[in-house]
C-alpha cells in the first residue's frame, strides 16, 4: 500500500484551503499530522479517501493516489475498501441499534464474507468483546468511539486514517485508544492520525507532517520535526513534554 | 405483542379512524384506547406528552364551532370538532403506546419488510432522536447563562436563538453521517 498525494489543491469557495500539498506515504508508516485548528487538515483527509472531490464538491486539482487508484476516478464506496476513516464526534457516525449492526454496517455495503468472524475480531481488537449485543448509545464516549474504530476494522482497509479521535476523551481513553492504533499498525495498517496531543504524537508515531494555511510545512521523522522548536512556535504547536 | 403486529395495528387503527365521522363511536374508540394506556401503566408519561396537543385540539374545538357555518356558532360545528380532536389525540395515544412499549431495535426489525434505504431511514431517526434531544439541552441551556427568559411573552425573541443554532448543528452533524456512512460503502442505487 503506497499513497501518493501531487501538486493537491483545493478550495470550497474562493479561498483555498489545500495549496500545493505533495507527499508519499509508505504502507506500514504511523504518520501523524499536526496544525493549528482551521489550516485544512480535515480537509487533506477528506481528499485521502475520495470524499473529496466525490462528495464534497469545490475547486479540486492535482492528484491523489492510492496504489494505483485514483481517488478521483473511483467512488467513495469503492475506496472504502481500501481506505477506512473514523471522525472525530461518534455520536454523528453511529446510528444503529446495536454494536454487532455497527460494525457490520460496513462489511455488508461492501459486499464482504465471514461477517460475524469480521465482528469478532474487530471487536478483540478494540478490546470490546461481549458488547456486541449493546445499545451503543448506552456506551461510555471512550467505547462508542471504539466502535467506530472496530466498524472500520471490520472492512480490513490497509489504510486507516483517524481525525482527531481522542479529541473528547480523557487522558486514560485516549492512551487506550492510541495503544489499539499502535497494535493495528504493528499488524501491518498503516495509520494515519491526525492529533492536536503532540504527546501522543511524539510517543506512537514514526513520521509526522506539520500543516500551517493549507501547506505541508515540514515532513520528517518524528524527532527532527518536534526538535524544530522554531517551527513549532511559528505555527502554535505545542512542543511535547519529552521534548522539553 | 410482536413489533410487526402492533404496527399492521397501529397502521389499519389509524386508517380506519380518518373515515370515522360518529361522535360515539370515535369515542369508544378514544376510551379503549385510553383504557389501553391505563392498563399499560403509562398514562402519567403520556399526560405529561400530550399536554400541549391538549391545548392545539381545545383550538380545534373552538375553531371548528365557529367555522363550520361561517363565523356562526353551530352545534354541529362543535361535534365534528370534537370528533377532529379525539381522532388526533387517538392516534397520538396510539402512537405513544407503541413507542412507550416496543424498543427501537425491536421497531426496525418489525420494519425489516421495508426497502433497506427506507427502515435505515426510519432506524436514523429513531436513533438520532437522542442526539438531537442532548444538543436541544445544550442549546438551551448555553442561551439560559447568556440571560435568555423562556417565559417571555414574544415567541420569536425566545426560540429564534434555539431554533438557529439547532438547524445549524443537525444539518452538520447530519451531513458528516452521510460522510461517514458514504466512508463505509454505503450508497443509494
Amino acid at each position: 500500500m503506497e499513497i501518493t498525494v501531487k501538486s493537491l489543491n483545493f478550495s470550497y469557495t474562493k479561498k483555498k484551503i489545500l495549496k500545493n500539498i505533495s507527499f508519499k506515504i509508505e504502507g506500514g508508516e504511523f504518520v501523524g499530522l499536526v496544525g493549528s485548528t482551521g489550516c485544512g487538515k480535515t480537509t487533506l483527509a477528506y481528499c485521502l479517501n475520495g470524499l473529496i472531490p466525490n462528495s464534497i464538491k469545490g475547486k479540486f486539482s492535482g492528484r491523489v493516489m492510492i496504489n494505483d487508484f485514483d481517488t478521483k476516478k473511483h467512488k467513495v464506496s469503492e475506496m472504502a475498501r481500501r481506505v477506512g476513516f473514523v471522525f472525530q464526534d461518534p455520536d454523528w457516525q453511529i446510528f444503529s441499534l446495536s454494536v454487532k449492526d455497527e460494525i457490520e454496517f460496513g462489511p455488508r455495503n461492501l459486499g464482504l464474507d465471514k461477517i460475524n468472524k469480521r465482528v469478532k475480531n474487530a471487536l478483540k481488537i478494540v478490546g470490546l468483546n461481549g458488547l456486541k449485543n449493546e445499545e451503543p448509545n448506552q456506551l461510555s464516549q471512550g467505547q462508542r468511539q471504539k466502535v467506530c474504530i472496530a466498524s472500520v476494522l471490520a472492512t480490513d482497509p490497509e489504510f486507516i486514517i483517524l481525525d482527531e479521535p481522542t479529541s473528547q476523551l480523557d487522558y486514560k481513553n485516549s492512551k487506550n485508544i492510541h495503544n489499539i492504533l499502535k497494535k493495528i499498525n504493528k499488524e501491518g495498517k498503516t495509520v494515519f492520525l491526525i492529533e492536536h496531543d503532540t504527546d501522543f504524537l511524539a510517543e506512537y508515531c514514526s513520521r509526522i507532517l506539520v500543516m500551517n494555511d493549507g501547506r505541508i510545512v515540514k515532513d520528517n521523522t518524528t524527532k527532527k520535526v518536534f526538535s524544530d522548536v522554531r517551527l513549532l512556535k511559528k505555527t502554535g504547536i505545542k512542543i511535547p513534554t519529552v521534548m522539553t | 405483542m410482536n413489533p410487526k403486529l402492533k404496527l399492521f395495528l397501529l397502521i389499519v387503527i389509524s386508517t380506519s379512524i380518518i373515515f370515522i365521522t360518529d361522535l360515539f363511536l370515535m369515542s369508544l374508540i378514544f376510551i379503549t384506547v385510553i383504557s389501553i394506556v391505563l392498563l399499560l401503566k403509562i398514562h402519567t408519561r403520556l399526560l405529561e406528552w400530550i399536554k400541549p396537543i391538549l391545548i392545539v385540539s381545545v383550538f380545534v374545538i373552538i375553531l371548528q364551532s365557529f367555522t363550520h357555518t361561517p363565523i356562526k356558532f353551530t352545534t354541529e360545528g362543535l361535534l365534528f370538532g370534537i370528533v377532529i380532536s379525539l381522532r388526533l389525540l387517538t392516534l397520538l395515544t396510539l402512537v405513544f403506546a407503541l413507542v412507550s412499549t416496543t424498543k427501537p431495535k425491536e421497531l426496525t426489525d418489525g420494519l425489516s419488510f421495508l426497502p433497506r434505504e427506507i427502515g435505515l431511514m426510519l432506524m436514523l431517526s429513531l436513533t438520532l432522536l437522542p442526539v438531537v434531544k442532548d444538543v436541544i439541552v445544550k442549546i438551551m441551556n448555553a442561551q439560559r447563562v447568556r440571560g435568555l427568559n423562556f417565559r417571555s411573552p414574544n415567541i420569536f425573541k425566545t426560540y429564534f436563538p434555539i431554533l438557529v443554532p439547532l438547524f445549524s448543528k443537525t444539518l452538520e452533524g447530519s451531513n458528516r453521517l452521510a460522510l461517514a456512512m458514504e466512508a463505509r460503502g454505503f450508497e443509494i442505487k
